[in-house]
């Protein structure tokens, strides 16, 4: 592997892998759940990754709306304690989403959570070689 | 850890009906990995089990993929992947791919040269990046799993269809 790697160019050893991994990032970022409020929860998530290509800065909490916070919240337990996400903050993110939009939210977030591990330990010891 | 559902669903599979282009996705790329992979179906299964361990999952912990319990990963084998596991008997290669799983779940981090150098050796460039999509597949969709709240609250060891294979040995 080069210096120069990206995600894709790692996954692309696995052609069938990374057509399909694109496809399901695709179909989560199409706005079924707002694109800004996914773009916030993966900005987060990877900052406590570790995750350069990811992570950056997130706004105070006096600035997020109601569903920005609790989705947020979610988001920061579903990487350090996926355990203590309570019945209560999940309802609030079903309350702002629906259904549906919980699923799609979550989904998100197995993805950019599996994603971001994965550009830490094989894109970036690409990169250092 | 909540056992009452947070959507309606009582399995990630009836969740993932309420958005079915996902779980399509989802399972094409799921059922790639597993059936059109480089890497055998024992060292994924070890490495799928241990990251149930590790991130007590109750439904993960529980299941058991065919192809690799016809391939030897036997109920004593399954239980080599508790802490301990580098002393515990197992071949070198699946020794290697559990200290990527470990490092990949509590320390996501540029890779030792030492571990990339062994597991290339095992797995080749593509094995690795397979077991990498593999682990990222793992860990998130356990936490989505949980998250939903739709760990069984009792469960008995059961032996499913690998995803992507044909066969259906479903029970329980």
């Amino acid at each position: 592997m080069s210096s120069a790697e990206t995600f894709e160019a790692v996954l692309a050893l696995r052609p069938e892998l990374a057509d399909g991994h694109a496809r399901l990032t695709a179909l989560v970022g199409d706005g079924r759940v707002d694109p800004a409020l996914l773009a916030l929860c993966r900005r987060r998530m990877g900052s406590l990754l570790g995750c350069d290509v990811h992570g950056g800065p997130t706004p105070p909490w006096s600035e997020l709306s109601a569903t920005e916070a609790v989705c947020l919240d979610f988001a920061e337990r579903f990487v350090l304690d996926v355990h203590g996400i309570d019945d209560g903050l999940a309802a609030r993110v079903v309350d702002g989403l629906g259904p549906g939009g919980m699923v799609a939210f979550t989904t998100a977030l197995a993805v950019f959570d599996g994603a971001c591990r994965f550009e830490r330990t094989i894109v970036q010891r690409a990169k250092e070689v | 850890m909540s056992t009452i559902p947070r959507v309606p669903a009582t399995s990630l599979r009836e969740a993932f009906a309420l958005q079915p282009d996902l779980l399509d996705a989802f399972w094409d790329l799921y059922g790639t990995m597993w059936m059109d992979g480089v890497v055998d179906h024992p060292t994924k299964e070890i490495v799928r089990l241990r990251n149930a361990r590790v991130t007590d999952c109750g439904y993960c912990k529980k299941v058991r993929f065919s192809v690799a319990r016809d391939e030897g990963v036997d109920e004593g084998r399954a239980a080599l992947v508790e802490d301990g596991y580098e002393e515990a008997g197992l071949p070198a290669r699946q020794v290697a791919a559990l200290r990527f799983t470990d490092r990949f779940l509590h320390d996501p981090s540029p890779l030792p040269a030492e571990l990339t150098a062994e597991l290339t050796s095992e797995f080749g460039e593509d094995g690795l990046v397979e077991l990498g999509l593999g682990l990222a597949m793992f860990v998130g969709f356990a936490k989505m799993l949980i998250s939903l709240g739709l760990e069984p609250p009792d469960m008995p060891v059961t032996v499913v269809a690998t995803p992507g294979s044909r066969e259906r040995l479903a029970t329980g």
